[in-house]
């Protein structure tokens, strides 16, 4: 089989069991989170840790606990990684230095995992377990109570309460994350993933050089780093490391796994709101921008007639590439792990052709709806269809409305907020990385490269993606902190804007619909969706987007 | 922004921390700050929601 047909193969079994999985699993997430029952060990938690579990939240009460556990979060996570020398498996890890490890306990906690080091040479085990697996689960947990709190503005109605996050989170990870990362590390230990305590071993090659070959709990990690959309690789190759992505199986699953729980979720919305074609309708968008990225990028790295001549002679765009996955494997894993929040890859996106790399960042710059991030995807794209409702109302004179509740002055002004906010966070920081000496010393590529470099760093860390395009020297300590500083805005401050929307539309009592009302569930309305999507990401970006990566692939 | 004119210490590889304890204390009060300000704009969003 050519490697055209295996990618075809490969998209339409990833596509079969995405669709096989949506309804049941979203189903069942949205029962987890409107039962009233608790589980016994939740009610211990809650006890040990002097919850009410029934004590629901205004929509500020929310935010700040979400702050205010992601603050703890950071501080101990950053503990860790400046002890490990003293801890216990260690496997002689000297501490990690304060710029990387402040820059990774953000990173972690935010769900970016953006990397300034080498896992295999920085991490401990104990770090790497008890830290950066821990806040994979943590941190998507957060992002998924923080979308079903925004879909519970929707739902509820005469109420500022918008649910209890401590709940929410604990059963995100007990009910949801959990049995499904020990399912899935089960399926990469039978595919070939490592898992083990083993120290490193020097081994001498046959031709009598030196090899160190690594060990580590890695497909425990791996399993989390691709279902909770985080993406940090227990090794600096990330999944294109044998010991974390050994074959096309895993190569295969590893991206069902980082689709699986965001396209589920617009099933969760459509069961909790009552109505399952407004599900379909916002699937429906994600489906579409997905499938773009993917025909876009896989189109790029195949048609060769714009990448030169060496990729001409090698009959595909190879730089970078695995030879195992090959130019279609390498594409799929790249459109996904940008329209989702992961960031893990399998080849290296810096030597993705002009075209193909632009792509990997405009999927960054839609703002991660598209499945999106692990919850951070749904209320994303469900303030942008608040948006298109909007302009939409605007535009043939339809009542702006939205799963029954209005959408008046106040409930744009967040929206509106919520999408300023990623914007001037990136460009500001692309713009003073590029106009200041100290952020041009670690640019290693003049032109539109660097700056495509520079652009993509940072819409990566804002958005929480974390994948890198490399050729940057982002361990300098002006990246370091500056790129610190951007995770923890582009995480935080959206989300107060989402539940602060959520908050304003739960005290709304539902309105009937009319003749008046715009349509929700239609393709119509689907289309619409996308042309907002991409009519806001062109206006934003797009001066930046035409002098890099457009300026490179047309020169 | 004296933070950011620390003296590093010498590298001590496989020992300990190899920078001035100080950064440690500058990355702590930035967090500190960064969520000081997120909870000052909950505050203020939640004016604004009155």
């Amino acid at each position: 089989m050519n490697s055209t047909a295996a990618g075809w193969l490969q998209w339409l079994l990833l596509v079969a069991a995405l669709a096989a999985c949506h309804v049941p699993l979203g189903n069942y997430i949205a029962r987890i989170f409107t039962g009233a029952s608790h589980w016994r060990v939740e009610r211990g938690i809650y006890k040990l840790a002097g919850i009410d579990p029934d004590a629901d939240m205004r929509w500020s009460g929310y935010a700040r606990s979400v702050l205010a556990f992601s603050a703890v979060s950071v501080l101990f996570l950053y503990l860790i990684e400046r002890t490990q020398h003293w801890l216990f498996l260690s496997i002689g890890m000297s501490d990690v230095s304060p710029d990387t490890a402040w820059n990774t306990a953000v990173s972690f906690t935010t769900n970016t995992n953006w990397q300034n080091y080498s896992g295999e040479s920085t991490m401990s085990y104990l770090t790497q377990m008890g830290g950066l697996a821990v806040q994979n689960f943590l941190s998507a947990a957060v992002g998924l109570a923080v979308a079903v709190a925004v879909i519970r503005g929707f739902v509820r109605s005469r109420t500022d309460r918008l649910g209890n996050f401590w709940v929410d989170m604990t059963r995100a990870v007990l009910r949801l994350l959990l049995p499904l990362a020990v399912l899935g590390a089960i399926i990469l230990v039978a595919g070939g993933v490592v898992e083990n305590f083993t120290a490193y071993h020097t081994v001498t090659t046959l031709a009598g050089g030196h090899q160190t070959i690594v060990g580590g709990p890695v497909a425990s990690q791996e399993v989390i780093k691709e279902l909770g959309n985080n993406g940090g690789g227990f090794y600096n190759a990330n999944s294109a490391h044998p010991f974390e992505n050994p074959n096309p199986f895993t190569d295969w699953f590893e991206i069902f796994l980082i689709l699986l729980i965001p396209f589920s979720l617009p099933r969760a919305f459509g069961t909790m709101v009552g109505d399952d074609k407004q599900g379909w309708a916002l699937v429906a968008v994600m489906a579409i921008l997905w499938a773009a990225a993917v025909g876009g990028i896989s189109f790029f790295e195949a048609h060769l007639g714009t990448a030169g001549a060496a990729p001409q002679l090698a009959h595909g765009a190879y730089e970078g590439v695995e030879v195992r996955f090959g130019t279609p494997g390498c594409a799929l894993f790249a459109a996904s792990t940008t329209t989702t929040s992961t960031g893990a890859v399998n080849c290296f996106h810096d030597s993705l052709t002009p075209f193909g790399g632009g792509i990997a960042l405009t999927d960054m710059a839609l703002g991660e709806v598209a499945p999106g991030g692990i919850g951070a995807g749904m209320y994303g794209l469900l303030i942008l269809a608040v948006v298109t409702v909007f302009a939409a109302g605007l535009m043939v004179g339809r009542t702006p409305e939205y799963v029954r509740k209005k959408i008046r002055p106040a409930e744009m002004k967040y929206a509106a907020l919520y999408f300023l906010t990623l914007p001037v966070v990136i460009l500001t920081m692309a713009g003073l990385s590029i106009g200041t000496r100290i952020g041009q010393s670690a640019i290693f590529n003049p032109g539109p490269h660097g700056l495509t470099e520079i652009v993509y760093a940072f819409t990566s860390m804002a958005n929480n993606n974390g994948s890198a395009f490399a050729g940057l020297g982002t361990a300098a300590r002006w990246y370091q902190i500056t790129g610190g500083i951007t995770m923890l805005l582009g995480r935080f401050a959206p989300e107060i804007f989402a539940l602060g929307l959520a908050g304003s539309l739960a005290r709304q009592a539902p309105v009937p619909e009319t003749a008046g009302t715009l349509d929700t569930r239609t393709p119509l309305f689907v289309g619409m969706v996308v042309g907002v999507v991409l009519i806001l990401v062109g206006l934003t970006y797009f001066p930046a987007l035409a002098l890099g990566p457009f300026a490179e692939g047309l020169r | 922004m004296g933070c950011l004119n620390l003296p590093r210490r010498a590298r001590t590889p496989g020992g300990p921390g190899e920078e001035s304890p100080v950064w440690d204390l500058c990355y702590v009060a930035l967090t500190i700050v960064i969520f000081a300000v997120l909870i000052g704009l909950v505050k203020g969003v939640e004016r604004f929601d009155r």
